[in-house]
C-alpha cells in the first residue's frame, strides 16, 4: 500500500540498518531525477550536535523501505561515504523548494514549499507539489517529467486538479488526475 | 509465563546454601531464537555476573534460584560484552517493524519461564505478539512487520 508524505518530512528521519539495528545517522536532503519523477537518493547528516553535516549519499536502490519514522537499510556498508567532492556536487543539484510554479498557459500558481511523494517501500515517486498562493496553500498535481529550469516550474493548466485540503484530498485528487491520464494508480 | 517486571531487581539464590549470589540487572535477549538467554546480576559477589536463562531452576515472588553459585560466569563474548554495558537493555528499547515504523518503548516483556522464549511484547497502549525478530541494536528491537 503506497500513502503520500512530504518531503520535508523525511528529512530528520533516522537512517537505521536492518543488520545490527543501529541508528547510523539521518536524512539530511532527498535528491530528485525530475525526468523520471523520481527520489533518486538521499543525503545522510550525523545524528546529534557535534556530528559531521554530511556523511555520505544513500541512492534510494539502497533502501530496503521508507517507513514513518525511519529509513531503513539492509547494513551500514550500503550508505556512499563521503568523499572529497561530493559535497560541491550535492550543491549543484537543482533546489526545487522556493521555485516559482507557472501553469504550462502562462499561469502564475505561486511559490513551491513542499514535494509531495507516494512512498511504496523502499521508493519514492515525486506526485506532486505544495504550493503557497497568496494566504492559503495547495497541493497540485505534477505530471511525469515536469519542465523545471534554475527559475521555475511548469505544471499543466487544469484548475480543478488542484486539492486545497491536505493530503488527504490530493490523494483523490491524484486518482481522478491518473483515470485522465489513463495512469494506473 | 513470566514478566521482564517480575524478574528485575529480584534476588538470586544459590539453593545448594541458601546463598544470595545477587539481584536481577538485566535480561538477556538473544534475537536469533527470540529467546531470553542469560540474566545479569548486580550487586554480585565478583565478576561473575552472567546466569544462562536454564539455570534458573525456580522462581518465585521473593527470588529466583539457581542450583549453585558455581551456575554463574563471567561475560565472554562480544553479544555479552554488549549486553553488560547495557547498550541491548530491553527496558524502554525502541520496538520498530522492519518497514520503519516505530511501535513505542518496551514497558513490559512477557516470555516463557522454562525455555525462555519471548511471547509477547508491552508498549504504551498495545501489546505486540511476536514470533521472529530480525535485529536488537543500539537504537531499537526491530521485528517483522504484520505480513512480511
Amino acid at each position: 500500500v503506497s500513502r503520500l508524505v512530504r518531503a520535508t518530512e523525511l528529512m530528520g528521519l533516522p537512517v537505521v540498518t536492518l543488520d545490527t539495528a543501529a541508528a547510523i545517522g539521518e536524512v539530511r536532503d532527498v535528491l530528485f531525477d525530475p525526468d523520471r519523477s523520481r527520489v533518486v537518493a538521499f543525503t545522510v547528516r550525523g545524528r546529534g550536535l557535534l556530528s559531521p553535516a554530511l556523511l555520505g549519499l544513500l541512492p534510494t536502490g539502497s533502501v530496503e523501505s521508507i517507513g514513518r519514522d525511519a529509513v531503513m537499510i539492509s547494513t551500514a556498508a550500503v550508505l556512499l561515504r563521503h568523499r572529497e567532492g561530493m559535497a560541491s556536487t550535492l550543491d549543484d543539484q537543482v533546489e526545487v523548494i522556493g521555485k516559482e510554479v507557472v501553469t504550462d498557459d502562462g499561469g502564475a500558481v505561486g511559490r513551491m514549499i513542499d514535494v509531495v511523494l507516494e512512498i511504496d517501500g523502499g521508493e519514492a515517486g515525486v506526485v506532486g507539489c505544495e504550493v503557497e498562493r497568496g494566504e492559503g496553500r495547495l497541493i497540485v498535481p505534477l505530471p511525469l517529467g515536469m519542465p523545471v529550469s534554475a527559475d521555475a516550474l511548469i505544471v499543466p493548466a487544469a484548475g480543478e486538479t488542484y486539492a486545497a485540503n491536505g493530503l488527504g484530498g490530493f490523494r483523490e485528487v491524484l486518482a481522478r488526475s491518473r483515470d485522465r491520464h489513463g495512469l494506473s494508480a | 509465563v513470566i514478566r521482564l517486571s517480575e524478574v528485575k531487581g529480584r534476588r538470586v539464590m544459590a539453593r545448594d546454601n541458601a546463598q544470595t549470589v545477587g539481584t536481577v540487572r538485566r535480561v538477556q535477549l538473544d534475537v536469533a531464537s527470540a529467546r531470553i538467554v542469560a540474566i545479569e546480576l548486580e550487586a554480585a559477589l565478583d565478576r561473575a555476573t552472567i546466569v544462562e536463562w536454564p539455570a534458573v531452576v525456580a522462581t518465585t515472588e521473593d527470588a529466583l534460584m539457581i542450583e549453585t553459585a558455581e551456575d554463574r560466569r563471567e561475560p565472554l563474548d562480544e553479544a555479552e560484552q554488549a549486553f553488560v554495558a547495557g547498550q541491548l537493555d530491553l527496558a524502554g528499547k525502541l520496538v520498530m517493524h522492519d518497514s520503519g515504523d516505530v511501535l513505542g518503548r518496551i514497558e513490559d516483556v512477557a516470555y516463557e519461564e522454562k525455555t525462555g522464549r519471548v511471547i509477547e511484547l508491552y508498549v504504551p497502549g498495545q501489546v505486540v505478539p511476536v514470533e521472529r525478530m530480525i535485529a536488537l541494536g543500539s537504537y531499537a528491537l526491530i521485528i517483522p512487520a504484520p505480513g512480511s
